[in-house]
């Protein structure tokens, strides 16, 4: 879908980005990931030619971009940015009707269009298409800087940060429901964060970056299991066992059946939409071995640290991306 | 979904409320500019009870209309060129090829205001003759500093996230100015017109010395008359209008800021 060779650049000297060679495939949530002034963002901007690479190539499904027009190639890929970058002259239905009407759809259309987008990130068409951005909050305001990118349909989110000015709850829930948009469109998506929670939350791959160069890409659990280098394995820290838990659901893990005598009853429960790590943490804190897991009030069977373990390997994440299991209202 | 109660609520009716109190002091100066222009007999009996003791209270050569004419033209002529003229060079100074110029602009400016109007005026007589352009040759030096100053303040003035976001989005830069930077710089721009319009009206006044008419004309020949009636006759029109075009002009306060 979208693919980096050998991209680079570089400013009077002083080189951004170091021949990034990087493959993001159709529906991938791909984050770039690094400290700040590792390049990430001159990258991203670089897949939709706001900065021109200085040497290098970027293509899109196996074009070059360097040929197309630089306006068509950024209304084919939605655009957030962490400052929301919403027009304050303009309503919340015009800043999100923006690209429909630069494609020239006609009124109907966009009117539509943008009534399904406010919904889409949970925000009352009736109430907030006709607001201006100063009357909303922080967590609004990012909600319809990714509408606005979504509203003519592209095919490729690229978003900077988005999320990076709320506040930790509702950055927790934009997180939440992005993955959740992302599954259910199909987009690819590539997310700049320097935010390791937030990229191991959402990332199908991660391309962790320093100085410009790439240090390593892949899966969460690769970057975890078999990390390139020293800087890698510190960059994550020694909590990156716990976060990879919190990826998987018990809803991925292959349940014992119930013991058929009624000894499971002393065990203590929890739902199947609840994280591994959150399981993890219900076995060192009540010390028993072993867990039931219930699936809407019902035991459907039982897990221990072996199973958790087994699910964790096998590199599934909780299908339905629903955590119910956190009782948060999301 | 957690949504914050509607903030906006109310913004409707105090946005009617600052349309409201807005017209309530443009439309009396409007009012005092028409009349002192048009009710001779009103306006002259103003003047008599101001200045008692003078035989004639209004100037004979031209009439107040004619004058406030003459005047308007004046300041429309230079404005609308002061504004072609600065805009364009204000706009130069913010492009990429205008941006090492941007200082000598903003420069050359300021100099032109520092020049006394009277002398560009009596340097612009051996190109252009007496009349009308002298005047507004002067007025357009004056004119132009403002606009440069206010269009180059309102476009940098536009936040970097929304010129970023409408690149982002596939505005191309044509696009981008009309349907976000200007839209946003318009209040600072708006300044500079106002004030270059009330700079404006109080000097073509001085277009009276090169006889080019206007509300100087009375005003002149007062003071070689020693007659006050004929001063106050040129100046309290021009003062009335100075106001009408500021109050006018300028918007109720907090626009936008509801909340």
């Amino acid at each position: 879908m979208i693919e980096t060779r050998e991209l680079t650049k570089r400013y009077d000297g002083f080189t951004a980005v170091d021949r990034v060679s990087l493959s993001v495939a159709e529906g991938q949530f791909a984050v770039l990931l690094g400290p700040s002034g590792s390049g990430k963002t001159t990258l991203l901007r670089m897949l939709n030619r706001m900065v021109e690479p200085t040497s290098g190539t970027v293509l899109v499904n196996g074009q070059d971009t360097a040929g197309m027009q630089a306006e068509a190639l950024r209304r084919s890929m939605g655009y957030v940015i962490q400052s929301t970058g919403l027009f304050p002259n303009m309503t919340i239905r015009r800043n999100v009707a923006t690209v429909p009407r630069l494609l020239g759809w006609d009124r109907r259309r966009t009117d539509k269009r943008v009534d399904e987008m406010l919904e889409l990130v949970g925000l009352d068409a009736k109430t907030y298409g006709p607001k201006r951005p100063d009357e909303l909050s922080g967590g609004e305001a990012q909600r319809v800087g990714v509408a606005r990118a979504l509203a003519a349909d592209p095919p490729v989110l690229l978003m900077d940060e988005p999320f990076g000015a709320v506040d930790p709850i509702t950055r927790e829930h934009l997180q939440i429901e992005m993955k959740r948009i992302q599954r259910d469109l199909r987009k690819t998506v590539v997310f700049v964060t320097h935010d390791i929670d937030e990229a191991v939350l959402l990332a199908d791959s991660i391309a962790l970056l320093r100085n410009g160069q790439v240090q390593q890409s892949g899966t969460p659990e690769d970057l975890w299991r078999r990390p390139a280098n020293d800087f890698v394995r510190d960059f994550f820290g020694e909590n990156l066992g716990l976060r990879i838990m919190a990826r998987h659901c018990l809803s991925d893990v292959e349940l014992d059946a119930l013991p058929p005598d009624d000894s499971w009853h002393t065990l203590p429960a929890i739902v199947h939409g609840a994280t591994l790590k959150e399981a993890l943490a219900e076995l060192v804190g009540t010390g028993a071995e072993r867990l039931v897991v219930t699936v809407d009030g019902t035991p459907k069977g039982t897990a221990d640290f072996a199973s958790l373990m087994r699910a964790l390997s096998a590199g599934v994440q909780c299908a339905d991306g629903v955590r119910t299991g956190r009782g948060r209202d999301a | 979904m957690p949504t914050e109660s509607a903030r906006g609520v109310g913004a409707m009716p105090s946005a009617s409320r600052r349309t409201v109190r807005h017209w309530v002091t443009v439309a009396p100066l409007l009012a005092a500019t028409l009349w002192m222009t048009f009710d001779v007999t009103g306006f002259s009996a103003l003047l008599r009870t101001l200045v008692p003791d003078t035989p004639t209270v209004l100037y004979e050569t031209r009439s107040l209309p004619r004058l406030m004419g003459d005047q308007l033209l004046l300041v429309a002529t230079a404005s609308a060129l002061a504004l072609v003229i600065g805009g364009a060079l204000g706009g130069f100074a913010l492009t990429r090829t205008g941006r090492p110029f941007r200082d000598i602009i903003v420069n050359v400016g300021n100099l032109a205001q520092t020049v006394p109007s009277v002398a560009v005026m009596a340097l612009a007589i051996p190109l252009t003759g007496y009349g009308a352009e002298p005047v507004i040759v002067a007025l357009v030096l004056y004119g132009v500093l403002p606009i440069i100053l206010n269009v180059i303040a309102g476009i940098e003035g536009v936040p970097a996230s929304a010129f970023d976001a409408a690149t982002g989005v596939g505005m191309s830069p044509l696009q981008r100015l009309i349907s976000v930077e200007l839209p946003l710089a318009w209040p600072v721009i708006l300044g500079g017109i106002k004030n270059m319009l009330v700079i404006n009206v109080s000097a073509a006044t001085l277009g009276a010395v090169v006889a080019a008419g206007g509300l100087g004309m009375p005003i002149l020949a007062g003071f070689h008359r020693y007659n006050n009636a004929f001063i106050l006759e040129g100046a309290l029109p021009a003062i009335a209008l100075a106001l009408l075009i500021d109050r006018l002009l300028t918007p109720a306060a907090g626009r936008t800021r509801a909340a």
